[in-house]
């Protein structure tokens, strides 16, 4: 078909691309609101949130339909907790998550990260206060995302926080048996977090982005399966080079927009305009998964070989793409591989094709760690904080970020299904190999020297 | 005080019509003003408005531009926007938004009457309209330029029409002209001068 009318043969082009974005993260700099009482620091907290966010949904919602282009999700983010609260006990730090928690909820804002902290080096007291709270903290709030930042490639890997950490995850898991241990999965542990890199969940405003900064999101799962299925119409047997043009073109057109609707939310409020995060993620709609990605371009099951190929192939023609659209896109976009999230992702460990140990080197092919991944409950705290070491260590060593997000779900066996208030799909517990045969290396503690 | 006129020409595409009219305008002293053309299914159509010199006689500018068009069998109206003056005078527009509609998927009557109804309730103005069909599989593919009063909810529109058109199998996108000037341009944004402006200059 052709048009003879310039501007519109361009419109041949975009061919009804389903354009979106995928979340709109106010970050909000609340660090001046230290006090040393905390009911005091709470009330400061609590105003600065809502002052500075109180008009945040209504511009999302306003930009949202000038331009055409849903938003998917909002969020808050806050300086880092452990940061502004120094030299509280833990029942204060709990006080300062639900005060996080009811200025959210009073601006209809469904997440907000920032309670978190940086223990690279070593452990202070209050952070390590805040990782005491964490079980409490997460049990009792609803929108309050936790994160902790466990090793960088210059400092090593903070092994003494990863075990604390691990029983955290599993008192919090816990605190929540009757609702399958959800509150672990709100805590995400990082690494090379150097950016303040702000979209892993968990996203803490990090230091240098100034008092109020939009960042965004873009999942282009949809736009990129639009584009190779148009594609593999026009030519099915399109090689590997052209697929990941296609994803190339795609990820740009979703950046681009993105950055639009960013920018513009930013300078109805007030705020600076941060950065671009592009991850592969699932949404609620159906087949918006990489996991249907792979089929298209000729992998049958996820986790068979090739798997790894395909999805490098497709992480670099996001970065490729979406770093030509616009110089604020981050650096190290990602694959979300979650099965907790993700129903095809679930569907896939059911046929056993997809195992734990898949996804754990998947991290090294664009997972960038192992997100919202549900084990069982009776899963001994030292291989939680081994499976969590080797994420960190995987990311030292490669010079790149990673979170990690582990659900140990209490009562549950390997094989069970899981399902979640809020999450469309039921998850599967996978079965790790190998278990509780690294305690002793576990219990050695300390902090391991970094990568040269 | 020159005279304007607003001329179509319909005629089956040939070369040289473009010529011979404009030879004719230049025989009678005239002058191009706006011009645009569209090649449908081997016919051609084209609007000019052309400015005349005022003493120039419009029956004598009429029967010479027919004359010169009679060869190609081209059909020709003329009208003097003086006595045509548009009803709906332009009222300030610059509150108002460019979109861009596409509707594709496989053709069925009544797309683009239902499209044309929605727009007429709104108030929404089309200033550019083309639409093709494919005979090989009877798809169709069409796209508007709208300019769209304010207090419109362009995700609430697209969402009327894809309820109408979504269980035939015909996509629709409705999308702000910066964000298709966004994806359109390599120049990143914030550069881009298009992506800033709300209307097309």
């Amino acid at each position: 078909m052709e048009h003879r009318t310039g501007f519109f043969s361009s419109l041949q082009q975009l061919r009804q691309l389903p354009l979106d974005v995928r979340t709109i993260t106010l970050g909000i700099n609340v660090a001046d609101c230290h006090d040393r009482s905390p009911n005091s620091m709470c009330e400061a907290l609590y105003q600065r949130i809502v002052t500075k966010a109180g008009r945040f949904a209504a511009v999302c919602g306003e930009v949202s339909s000038l331009l055409g282009v849903p938003i998917l999700q909002r969020r808050l983010c806050v300086t880092p907790i452990d940061r502004v609260a120094q030299g509280f006990c833990i029942d204060d730090l709990v006080s300062v998550a639900r005060t996080l928690d009811g200025a959210a909820a009073n601006l209809h804002i469904d997440r907000i990260g920032g309670f978190a902290a940086d223990v690279q080096h070593g452990i202070g007291a209050s952070a390590r206060n805040l990782i005491s709270c964490l079980p409490i903290a997460l049990s009792q709030t609803e929108r309050v995302r936790a994160a902790v930042h466990v090793g960088t490639t210059e400092c090593g890997v903070n092994l003494e926080a990863i075990s604390l950490l691990a029983h955290a995850l599993q008192a919090a898991a816990e605190a929540t048996s009757h609702r399958n241990g959800d509150a672990a999965a709100k805590l995400a542990i990082l690494a090379n977090d150097a950016t303040g890199h702000p979209h892993l969940t968990g996203a803490c405003l990090g230091d240098g982005w100034g008092d109020l900064v939009i960042h965004v999101g873009v999942g282009a799962a949809a736009i990129i399966r639009h584009a190779i299925e148009q594609r593999l119409i026009t030519n099915p047997n399109s090689t590997l080079p052209e697929l990941s043009a296609e994803i190339q073109t795609a990820v740009f057109q979703a950046t681009r927009t993105a950055e639009l609707v960013g920018r513009e939310i930013a300078g109805r409020l007030g705020a600076d305009f941060g950065s671009i995060d592009v991850t592969l993620a699932p949404t609620l709609r159906p087949n918006d998964s990489v996991v249907d990605l792979l089929p298209l371009m000729g992998i049958e099951r996820v986790g068979a070989p090739g798997t790894a190929t395909a999805l490098v192939l497709i992480l670099n023609a996001i970065r490729a793409g979406s770093a030509f659209a616009s110089s604020a896109a981050g650096a190290y976009s990602r694959i979300m591989l979650s099965v907790l999230e993700d129903s095809s992702l679930a569907a896939a460990t059911q046929s056993g094709t997809l195992t734990f140990d898949q996804l754990c080197m998947a991290a090294n092919a664009g997972a960038c760690g192992l997100d919202l991944i549900c084990v069982a409950g009776d899963t001994d705290v030292e291989t939680l904080a081994a499976i969590i070491a080797d994420q960190v260590s995987f990311a030292v060593v490669n010079r790149r970020p990673c979170a990690v997000r582990l659900i140990p779900v209490p009562g549950k066996q390997a094989g069970d299904g899981v399902s979640y208030s809020g999450m469309k799909n039921d998850a599967v517990i996978l079965p790790i190999r190998g278990t509780g045969l690294a305690r002793e290396f576990i219990k050695r503690g300390g902090r391991l020297p970094p990568a040269r | 005080m020159a005279k304007q006129y607003i001329m179509t020409v319909l005629a089956t595409n040939r070369t040289g019509i473009l010529a011979a009219l404009t030879n004719a305008l230049d025989e009678l002293g005239g002058n191009t003003l706006d011009v645009s053309q569209a090649v449908i299914r081997q016919f051609f159509t084209m609007i000019v408005a052309a400015e005349f010199p005022a003493n120039r006689d419009p029956e004598v500018i009429v029967d010479h531009i027919r004359a010169v068009c009679r060869p190609f069998g081209a059909e020709i109206a003329i009208k003097d926007p003086a006595e045509d003056a548009a009803s709906e005078q332009q009222e300030d527009r610059t509150a108002w938004q460019s979109y861009v509609l596409t509707v594709a998927g496989r053709d069925r009557p009544g797309v683009l009457r239902f499209i044309a109804h929605r727009l007429a309730q709104k108030g929404i103005d089309l200033v550019d309209l083309q639409g093709m069909r494919r005979e090989d599989d009877h798809s169709f593919l069409t796209s508007m330029e709208l300019i769209v009063p304010p207090g419109i909810d362009a995700l609430q529109f697209r969402q009327e029409l894809v309820q109408e058109f979504q269980a035939d199998g015909i996509t629709v996108a409705f999308q702000h002209r910066r964000v298709l000037a966004a994806l359109a341009h390599p120049e990143p944004m914030g550069f881009n001068v298009v992506s800033t402006q709300n209307l097309q200059e």
